[in-house]
């Protein structure tokens, strides 16, 4: 069975000095958290297979109050702009039909589905890449068949230097067809379907949205990125929920909820077996890069089960198959520009440590000596998985029931702020919650 | 691809073993290359001239320096011997082999035993920091002893056709300096993304039958990690740094991938499965590094490391009726553009789509480019189109990347209004002057009669379109000549269709109204036969008939009603 290996303590109850310092700022993460704990961000899809799509543009907003020119594709029914473009979702072997109309933009523009294969246009005229549709009335429209389950990319193919960069990417998602809680056809990719999420990831130079704008000279060769997004969102906006009232433009969130784990024989500790059942399912993460540039992702104190790339399983001694499967686990991983993954993640609770029953074997710092910036956290103020404990006076937890927080983030720590403002960017948080969840 | 280098081959003498009482074996191969390491000079698409320092054969005298160097094949288990023979770019020059075990430097004779199957780098190993970026490399492929077909000895290795793909940068502060060890290598910044030397849109399109499997042998030759995405179809990555992930009996650990990031100084290896139908495909740098310098260019987009995996056409038309095209989405329409890949159809361009009306028939045309169309319609009273107006039948214009304009105006040369001097054939030489065939018997100015030109001829227009526009008529090929004369249903000899080859002689690739027959060949509306080898002119005369397509044994029906060869 999987080998994922559990966090033995809980994070930011104790860390070796100096590896992580929480730079925020007290109103972004103050407001990000709000007076209540996030809540999970799954997968929220239209679903198809034909889908109606248009040209918006808008602004979205960065936690250092920043607003940022996007161009996007949206629904064509009364939706409202959104960056990023809609998750369509689909099932295995239907024909996908995308009819597009480039009402909002000053060019013509485009759809392109880096790994499908057998894709038809109708309508539009011949550009460099694909068909394409000028500003106006007009339709072009794209049909495949999707063959092959997985996670894949779908993004503007005219004028790409500017036009992906300036927001027009999104995902497509096709369920395999044997059943829709499983990533693959194959049973081992079976997860939970209340734990599917997506972590789309670009990246973004103001400077260059600013200029396009204002209708002045574009140019690539200049990129310097300053934010960096996760769903169209910067930390620590990615840990609000969907369709947050504080970010109409960015509807998704990024926060990775599961549930912990337990050993299947109780007491076994390292190496486990984990439990088994429904309930016990690997949550299923989905990662794409629509930015310019490769980023390594690091999901902070967890590896993560590989078993995808670009919508293909991985094989494996035997061909196919968990445990045949050879997918890696990583701790990091680098998500080529254009690339997708898919990954499991589990968090088995082997150590079962419990405040009375199992300590921790370290000493816990005394209230008097922990300093949480800003006087704001997401600690509950105990190491121990469903517990919670007490703060220093002042500091404002936003803790809901004594889970556990791992910051996931870009490790090319240049992309972990927003604009050169601290514990930023291109992050996220994984958040474990006791057996049964949160109330 | 660039020249290959000349192998020079030593077989090793069989005397010296057997006179010794050795035991027998089999004389290795051994293979010399003979390099120059030369300065020389590239030029971008936007005619900036670049310095560069580049290998080149030395074949008794060097070669133009050349980027990347020449590529260097040998088998497996071959002995290689690389001499740099000549060195002139002003300090010493050393070569290394990356993946080469025990490469033995005598002097500037480097010898090593090609141990692994795989694509290799070779480069500049002396001052590397600024000889590579100057241009001082090339590729080096290992084929695997005794299958040459296959990338690594296993057959889920195997291929039809190969392209190498060395990519790398240009930073012009850097290579135009006088001396470019004067160059602060901390402020690298490349503004030209090369495929084999070349940026967008000067890259070689990588050309793949129908149907067949394509080895992409990818090498990073520059100094910064590239991302290439192929669009379209799937690439399956076999190899890195030529190992293999597929190795018999272990399982095949090959990767079905869409984006695939080559570091500095690695190699990867790809297989592409290219479709039957003729199309292009984008294999581009997803950083989106596609443009050259910067945008005050004229040529800054599209460029850079850009080119199209590409199933060509072998002809293209248009039929005259909504007719179904296999294997082509619907709907289907007479101002549609099809091609043909000699094993499956695809559509090039749609009519509708670039503005006309579902009413437009093309009746003859012509393609330049993906997105360049002369077209001729078929409605006497006139065809509407985007930003032109009414555009008579015995006219032809021009769709260039969305602007239409007039190329050929009919009335101005002598062709009237009438239906019977519709325009339902057309060609343009490789000189620029225009065959047409018309719906009817025609009659232009200064034209020798008789004969008196018929619907089954093709008339020569000598002069240059659009401007100004003027016609030396002449009889370019006389139909009756080769028993294209009959007009009784369902025969119909009109030509609807032409397309000229000057390849090799003259081929005159024809379509048929009806039905035809020639002395030796006949066939359907929608066959296009070829006059082989003409003889062009008042007295016509064809080598040989043969049928180019047989449409309706390709599952196609209708009745083609223009044509035109790639």
């Amino acid at each position: 069975m999987s080998s994922e290996i559990s966090q033995r303590v809980a994070p930011g109850s104790w860390l070796p000095p100096a590896v992580w310092r929480l730079e925020m700022s007290a109103l972004a993460f103050a407001a990000a958290l709000g007076a209540s704990a996030p809540v999970q961000a799954a997968v929220p899809c239209t679903n198809g297979p034909t889908f109606n799509l248009t040209t918006a543009t808008g602004n979205i907003s960065t936690p250092d109050g920043n607003s940022v020119f996007m161009w996007s594709y949206r629904n064509a029914a009364g939706a409202a702009f959104q960056v990023p473009s809609p998750v369509l979702c689909v099932t295995q072997g239907q024909t996908v039909t995308i009819n597009l109309i480039n009402t909002a933009l000053p060019e013509p523009t485009s759809i392109v589905f880096p790994g499908q294969t057998g894709v038809g246009t109708i309508g539009g005229s011949p550009g460099l890449f694909t068909s394409e549709i000028g500003p106006g009335p007009g339709t072009v429209t794209y049909r495949f068949v999707a063959n092959e389950p997985g996670t894949y990319l779908y993004e503007s193919g005219t004028n790409p230097h500017k036009q992906v960069e300036m927001g027009l990417y999104g995902v497509l998602i096709v369920r395999p067809s044997v059943a829709s809680n499983r990533a693959y056809t194959d049973p081992d990719t079976l997860f939970d379907t209340s734990q599917q999420y997506l972590l789309l990831i670009h990246d973004i130079d103001p400077f260059l949205h600013q200029a396009v704008e204002r209708g002045q000279t574009y140019d690539i060769t200049a990129k310097h990125d300053r934010y960096w997004t996760i769903n169209g969102r910067s930390f620590p906006d990615t840990i609000l929920p969907n369709n947050d009232p504080l970010l109409p433009e960015q509807p998704y969130g990024a926060l990775v909820t599961v549930d912990e784990v337990p050993c299947a024989t109780p007491g076994s500790g390292a190496g486990c077996t984990p439990a088994g059942g429904v309930a016990n399912r690997p949550a299923l993460v989905r990662y794409a890069n629509a930015g310019l540039s490769n980023h390594p992702f690091h999901p902070h104190g967890n590896h993560l089960r590989v078993i995808a790339r670009d919508g293909r399983l991985l094989a494996g001694p035997g061909g196919a198959g968990i445990p045949a499967i050879a997918a890696m686990e990583a701790f990091t991983k680098t998500i080529g520009s254009g690339q997708t993954y898919d990954l499991l993640v589990r968090w088995i609770n082997e150590q079962e440590f419990d405040p009375t029953l199992n300590t921790v074997p370290v000493v816990i710092p005394g209230l008097q000596n922990l300093v949480f910036k800003d006087d704001v956290t997401v600690y509950s103020g105990s190491p121990y998985l469903g517990f919670q404990d007490e703060l220093p006076p002042a500091v404002v937890s936003s803790n809901d029931c004594g889970e556990l927080y791992y910051p996931w983030h870009s490790h090319a720590l240049n992309e972990f702020n927003n604009f050169d403002e601290g514990f930023g960017g291109l992050a996220t948080l994984f958040r474990v919650e006791p057996t049964g969840g949160c109330p | 691809m660039r020249a290959r280098a000349t192998r020079i081959n030593i077989a090793l003498g069989f005397a010296a073993f057997v006179a010794a009482g050795l035991p027998f074996a089999a004389p290795a191969q051994a293979v010399t290359f003979n390099l120059c390491a030369s300065p020389g000079t590239v030029t971008m698409p936007d005619g900036v001239v670049v310095n560069i320092w580049g290998f080149s054969t030395d074949d008794g005298g060097c070669a133009p320096a050349q980027l990347p160097g020449p590529v260097l094949i040998v088998e497996e288990g071959e002995g290689v011997t690389v001499n740099l023979t000549t060195n002139t770019v002003g300090e010493p020059v050393t070569l290394e082999f990356p993946g080469q075990e025990g490469v033995a430097v005598t002097g500037t004779s480097y010898t090593f035993a090609a141990s692994a199957p795989g694509t290799y780098l070779y480069e500049a190993g002396t001052n590397p920091g600024i000889q590579i970026p100057m241009g001082l490399y090339g590729a080096l492929i290992v084929r695997p002893a005794g299958s040459p077909g296959q990338a690594y000895g296993d057959p889920a290795t195997a291929f039809d056709v190969e392209q190498v793909l060395v990519l790398s940068e240009i930073d012009p502060e850097l290579n135009n300096l006088s001396n470019p060890n004067t160059f602060d290598r901390t402020l690298y910044n490349p503004v030209y993304w090369l495929i084999n030397g070349e940026a967008y849109p000067d890259t070689d399109p990588v050309s793949a039958p129908p149907d067949s499997v394509l080895l992409l042998r990818y090498l990073n030759a520059g100094s910064m990690h590239h991302t290439m995405t192929l669009l379209g179809l799937r690439q399956r990555l076999i190899a890195v740094d030529s190992d293999p992930l597929v190795d018999a009996p272990n399982p095949n650990l090959s990767l079905d991938i869409v984006s695939h990031t080559i570091p500095s100084g690695q190699t990867a290896d790809a297989l592409v499965d290219a479709p039957a139908a003729p199309g292009r495909f984008a294999l581009y740098n997803r950083q989106m590094r596609l443009t050259n310098a910067l945008p005050s260019n004229p040529a800054h987009f599209p460029g850079g490391m850009l080119t199209f995996v590409t199933v060509p056409a072998q002809l293209f038309f248009a039929t005259v009726a909504n007719t179904t095209v296999p294997g082509v989405l619907s709907p289907f329409d007479n101002a549609d553009i099809y091609a043909w890949s000699g094993a499956a159809f695809a559509r090039v361009l749609d009519g509708t789509g670039v503005g006309l009306s579902t009413t437009a028939t093309i009746d003859a045309l012509l393609v330049a480019d993906f997105d360049t169309f002369y077209m001729s319609f078929a409605t006497d009273g006139g065809t509407t189109v985007p930003t032109l107006a009414l555009v008579q039948d015995e006219d032809i214009v021009k769709y260039d990347a969305g602007t239409w304009s007039l190329y050929f105006d009919g009335s101005a040369v002598g062709l009237g209004d009438g239906g019977g001097e519709d325009v339902d054939a057309f060609e343009i030489l490789g000189d620029g002057s225009v065959l047409i065939s018309t719906r009817g018997a025609p009659t232009v100015p200064g034209l020798v009669t008789p004969p008196s030109p018929q619907d089954e001829d093709l008339l020569h227009c000598v002069g240059t379109f659009p401007t100004p526009g003027t016609c030396m008529w002449s009889l370019y090929f006389e139909g009756s000549d080769v028993g294209l004369s009959t007009t009784a249903a369902p025969v119909d000899e009109d030509i609807d269709g032409v397309a000229v080859s000057e390849v090799s002689g003259v081929d005159v690739y024809l379509s048929t109204v009806g039905t035809f027959a020639t002395s030796t060949l006949s066939g359907e509306s929608n066959d296009v036969l070829v006059c082989n080898d003409a003889t062009t002119g008042p007295a016509t005369s064809c080598t040989s008939f043969s049928l180019f397509l047989d449409a309706s044994a390709e599952g196609l029906g209708g009745n083609i009603g223009a044509l035109d060869l790639p």
